[in-house]
């Protein structure tokens, strides 16, 4: 049995805060498609601008964003659904905020420290994450970097984001970023709409109205690996908790980045360090499931409250214009 | 107090504008407001703060009623590139099992709109700062600002290391320059600038941090 750790929530005993820092390295297990746009009729891969020996290269990356909702928010959502037994009881408000962070949309420029702190103490993941309430924004202190390509052109890069012991074992001919650079191409069934379904008279005339139209972009190919990180300021060790589940929970269910993640694509095997390293991780990610269980009803009451519909009250005629009560 | 020069160096490109220094500080030591001056009691809601509360380890001077830092405005490298990136939220994604709500939900406006925003991106290597004040107080405010500029939660302005190093002369205000001084930072219309000045334009805006604070919006010169 390890040692306990301090995970109180409890504002009488406030618990020990500091900075984490997670670094992570990502091996593409399948070709990774994480899109930017596209070039005529070609689906072009994220890449991101970077100095290199004096000169501008454009090398594949992984935007921050997509790596905190798919590795962080969504199963820490997730969970608050499962564990508080939300699922099919959510108001489509509550579910953006869960799963996207939340909208401001109530007018007035009204903080609540109460909200803000009932907040934290039923949902720390997401208020880590950084979240709009109904009537005010949350700030978070989780920052996610991007996923830097291990190759030659981030050679410099990767010694300063990398702890000394992963960055001294980088090989010396790192490859040039064009190297991780694939396709992809697939076809699927276009139905030609030129012809009304009911001049198909057989077989023959519906193949004839059926048409293969070909697809394809860029990827970053299957070996390719990738450098990115947490940082979590001022952080509790539920909330390091929160992140240890997330990430495994991520990696359990595939751990995916990227579009055609039901092809296959974009399948990421991730292994990491955290700085100071700590042996307490699987310890505060139980801890982190008990106190959601535990304020599993608190929790319920919050989001009704915070997302309860504005009473409208209608005036009599000749009164004026309707007014709304909180 | 000494003039000095304090360097970011930069593993990411960084978003929107150049962040002033002063403000940087301010926050991170806010976040500790209780143990440094725990007499200060914080703003409430929709209450402006007061400017110069937060003791932050760079000398103010005061002109007029704003106490201003002597801290310059950020200064990068000519860039890279300038060029902008996209920022987007689409719920296209959701799943009707989840919610009770089986109405249609529009993505084209109101609470629930999908954006895809752009984002003023530049690849630079460092921002510079010229300030006076306490080397050994701002290393340790600063090694608690993981990033710069906007849109850090998603990895934009990551900061590799903060360097603090003495600067010969004070240049937090006003620079030499060939063709004269130069404006470094926005400072009130009503202060004394030297003969010449180069690079500044008036404007209507904040001369302290909260540089966002619109009670404290006056007629200022800034560089350009």
């Amino acid at each position: 049995m390890g040692k306990r750790i301090a995970t109180t929530l409890d504002a009488s005993d406030p618990p020990k805060r500091r900075t984490y820092k997670i670094t992570c390295v990502s091996k593409t297990l399948s070709p990774l498609s994480h899109m930017s746009g596209t070039a005529g009729n070609e689906q072009v891969i994220m890449r991101e601008p970077i100095c290199y020996s004096g000169g501008l290269r454009y090398v594949p990356a992984i935007t921050g964003n997509a790596i905190r909702h798919r590795a962080i928010r969504a199963p820490l959502a997730q969970h608050i659904v499962e564990t508080w037994d939300l699922d099919g009881q959510l108001t489509i408000a509550q579910l953006q905020f869960l799963f996207h962070g939340g909208t401001l949309f109530r007018k007035g420029g009204r903080i609540s420290l109460a909200e803000q702190d009932a907040l934290y103490r039923l949902m720390p993941a997401i208020q880590m994450l950084g979240c709009s309430l109904p009537g005010q924004i949350v700030p978070g202190n989780l920052y996610v970097h991007r996923g830097t390509l291990v190759c030659r052109e981030n050679r410099e890069r990767l010694a300063r984001l990398l702890p000394p012991e992963l960055a001294s074992g980088l090989p010396e001919d790192l490859r040039p970023a064009t190297d991780f650079i694939g396709s992809y191409q697939y076809t699927r069934n276009v139905h030609d709409m030129s012809v009304p379904t009911v001049q198909a008279k057989d077989a023959e005339d519906q193949d004839a109205r059926a048409d293969m139209m070909i697809f394809g972009g860029q990827t970053v190919i299957t070996g390719a690996m990738f450098a990115h990180g947490f940082q979590l300021v001022n952080a509790t060790t539920i909330e390091v908790g929160a992140i240890w589940y997330a990430l495994n929970q991520w990696q359990a269910n595939g751990g995916t980045i990227g579009g055609m993640a039901s092809k296959g694509h974009g399948r990421l095997e991730t292994s990491l360090a955290i700085d100071p390293p700590v042996d307490w991780l699987d310890q505060a990610a139980d801890e982190y499931q008990a106190h959601i269980l535990a304020v599993a009803s608190d929790g319920r009451a919050f989001l009704d409250a915070a997302f309860a519909e504005p009473i409208k009250r209608k005036g009599k005629k000749g009164e004026g214009q309707d007014d709304e009560a909180a | 107090m000494k003039p000095l020069k304090i360097t970011a160096w930069l593993d990411a490109p960084l978003a929107g504008e150049i962040p002033m220094l002063d403000s940087i500080v301010e926050w991170s030591m806010s976040l500790h407001l209780d143990s440094i001056c725990p007499g200060v009691k914080r703003a409430g809601p929709d209450e402006p703060v007061e400017p110069g509360t937060i003791p932050i380890p760079i000398r103010r001077r005061r002109v007029g009623r704003f106490p201003v830092p002597l801290c310059s405005a950020g200064i990068t490298p000519a860039p890279i590139i300038d060029t902008h990136e996209h920022f987007h939220m689409s719920m296209a994604g959701i799943r009707a099992t989840e919610t009770c709500d089986r109405r249609v939900v529009s993505v084209k406006s109101g609470q629930h709109r999908s954006y895809r925003l752009p984002l003023r991106v530049r690849v630079v290597d460092r921002v510079c700062w010229y300030v006076v004040g306490r080397a050994k107080d701002l290393r340790r405010w600063l090694r608690g600002v993981p990033a710069v500029g906007k849109k850090t939660a998603y990895g934009y302005g990551l900061v590799a290391r903060w360097e603090v190093e003495p600067a010969g002369e004070d240049w937090s205000w006003f620079a030499p320059s060939p063709a004269g001084p130069v404006l470094m930072r926005p400072l009130p219309a009503e202060v004394d600038l030297p003969d010449g000045l180069i690079g500044y334009r008036r404007w209507f805006g904040s001369p302290v941090p909260p540089y966002w604070q619109r009670n404290l919006y006056t007629e200022i010169v800034q560089p350009c």
